[in-house]
């Protein structure tokens, strides 16, 4: 724990090594919460382990393939499992090419060195004893076809954030004369304590080659997010926005509805509108109530059936709630309860009215009438005081 | 059969709004006893009858007959407003339509829930006789998938 503690401190203090917000500012966009969590391929070759780094939509595009013009084809494959043309040899690839990339992958025109995920990675970190060790030698990689010269180039990048803290100690503490760090120059650290990943591409035409050399000692910019799938993202947030809210009115309607319902092993505050039913009645008087409650208050709606609204429409609409008021919870009561087409329609139908009934007197007040401002004279009524 | 002697309606209103829990007799709550819950532990001489009196639940209750009276006082006059508006020819603007109804209604739960206490915040307990218990009378939130005999 105490050595921990001491790798965050140094790093804290420490100005050789890429900060926080080196990867920060790089990363324009946040993260967006419906997207997918970085994850980490592993797997083993037999030219040795490699591991791909974190994944995730904004920061994707770490293999950057493309086909120069100039680059041989080759149609011959020996073990190519899809029949979609790869023009290399399976082992040629030690690691999965993502699905999305063509499979015309003919060379690698620049790779950026991975920067670390800024959020945390979710798996369990390897211990730093392992992450040391990982370094594998050309040597020990078969013989590729013969009309292809093999380049193997060392990529540096940080698995996570904990080899960070690791090899920076390491770099540190031993004095070694180029962090692994250094965004610089990501390719000179060739340390072997450090971690290393080994690309296997084929050699290409010589102007690839050198502009992928150059592009190996210099960083590109960090692609920027796919402005569809940022739309898209929003989109679904504002879809489950609205869910949410939805769900938030209507999750007490529903309670209302099944007000008699509780559970076996109840525990907690028992809901407001919750009512059981008697045991031995035939008729429930509480059912005789609520339909009593029902016609008084649709009936106080009918009160202004006759009175003169400012447009057709709205008395109109005035009409149509009140008798929706009187009628529809009526479907609501115990023995219609049964059937499926009171949530979606009658629920919705009703708080159209409860609504309409509210909203439309308030935009009635705009132009009263002139003996709605008159005040009652109480003293009218006892003529005699 | 059950005695019915001492409990009031306040009495019923408080067991239906969960006031009365289940206790074992070691203590430890079980669960939020129902109507029909209590009814069948009281029948089966599980539990003791309740000894809480009237006033100690409307002790609990935060809503006395001054501020009940007030509430219903002032909608009963909104009521009487509207009516002799009518009365008088004068026009009632929608807006208190609507009111009225909600005054109406209003009227109406006060009068059907003037003996129910309001936010009571602490639950009466009620402790289960030591004996023998059926594998289905001891559940509880905390044992509900493994039912332990006492």
């Amino acid at each position: 724990m105490l050595h921990n503690q001491l790798v965050v401190h140094r790093r804290s203090t420490s100005t050789s090594g890429p900060s926080r917000r080196w990867y920060r500012d790089r990363i324009s966009s946040p993260v967006h919460p419906f997207h997918s969590p970085p994850s980490i391929s592993t797997g083993t070759t037999s030219t040795g382990s490699f591991v791909l780094p974190p994944v995730s939509p904004f920061q994707a595009p770490i293999y950057h393939f493309h086909l120069p013009p100039s680059a041989p084809r080759r149609t011959t494959s020996t073990s190519s499992s899809s029949p979609s043309a790869s023009p290399f040899p399976a082992p040629i690839h030690p690691f999965p090419v993502p699905p999305s990339i063509s499979t015309r992958t003919a060379s690698i025109r620049s790779f950026v060195s991975a920067p670390a995920s800024p959020f945390p990675v979710p798996f369990e970190p390897p211990s730093p004893t392992s992450t040391r060790t990982v370094s594998t030698r050309p040597s020990a990689s078969p013989s590729p076809p013969s009309s292809y010269d093999e380049t193997v180039t060392y990529l540096h990048y940080p698995k996570s954030s904990s080899d960070i803290f690791q090899s920076h100690l390491s770099s540190t503490q031993s004095n070694a004369g180029s962090s692994i760090l250094s965004s610089q120059s990501p390719a000179q650290g060739s340390d072997d304590d450090d971690a290393v990943t080994v690309m296997h591409y084929p050699r290409t035409s010589r102007r690839t080659r050198r502009r992928s050399t150059r592009s190996l000692t210099q960083v590109p910019p960090l692609p920027q997010p796919n402005e569809k799938e940022r739309q898209k993202s929003t989109f679904m947030s504002v879809l489950m926005a609205f869910w949410n809210a939805l769900r938030t009115i209507f999750t007490p309607v529903v309670s209302m509805v099944n007000q008699d319902r509780l559970p076996h092993d109840y525990r907690g505050r028992v809901p407001t509108f919750y009512s059981p039913h008697p045991k031995k009645t035939v008729i429930d008087p509480a059912i005789l109530t609520v339909i009593g409650v029902i016609i008084i208050f649709g009936l106080v709606h009918f009160i202004p059936w006759f009175a003169t609204f400012p447009t057709y429409k709205q008395k109109l609409l005035w009409r149509m709630s009140a008798v929706l008021i009187l009628t529809l919870p009526i479907f609501i009561t115990e023995w219609l309860q049964m059937l499926v087409v009171i949530v979606p329609i009658v629920l919705p139908l009703y708080a159209f009215a409860r609504l309409t009934l509210i909203i439309l007197p308030i935009m009635l007040l705009r132009n009263l009438p002139h003996s709605a401002l008159i005040e009652l004279k109480w003293s009218e009524f006892f003529p005699h005081i | 059969m059950i005695d019915h002697t001492g409990w009031t309606r306040t009495h019923g209103f408080f067991l239906i709004m969960g006031g009365f829990v289940l206790h074992d007799s070691d203590g430890q709550f079980l669960r939020t006893l129902t109507i029909n819950d209590f009814e069948d532990l009281q029948l089966k001489q599980k539990i003791d009858w309740p000894t809480i009196t009237e006033k100690e639940i409307k002790d609990r209750s935060k809503a006395d007959v001054f501020s009940k009276s007030l509430v219903v006082l002032q909608t009963t006059w909104f009521i009487v407003q509207c009516i002799s508006r009518m009365a008088l020819r004068l026009t009632i603007t929608e807006l208190e339509v609507i009111t009225l109804a909600f005054a109406v209604l209003n009227g109406l739960t006060y009068w059907l829930w003037w003996h129910k206490p309001s936010d009571v915040r602490c639950t009466v307990p009620i402790y289960l006789k030591p004996g023998d218990l059926g594998p289905g009378e001891y559940w509880s939130c905390h044992n509900s998938s493994s039912p332990s005999p006492n």
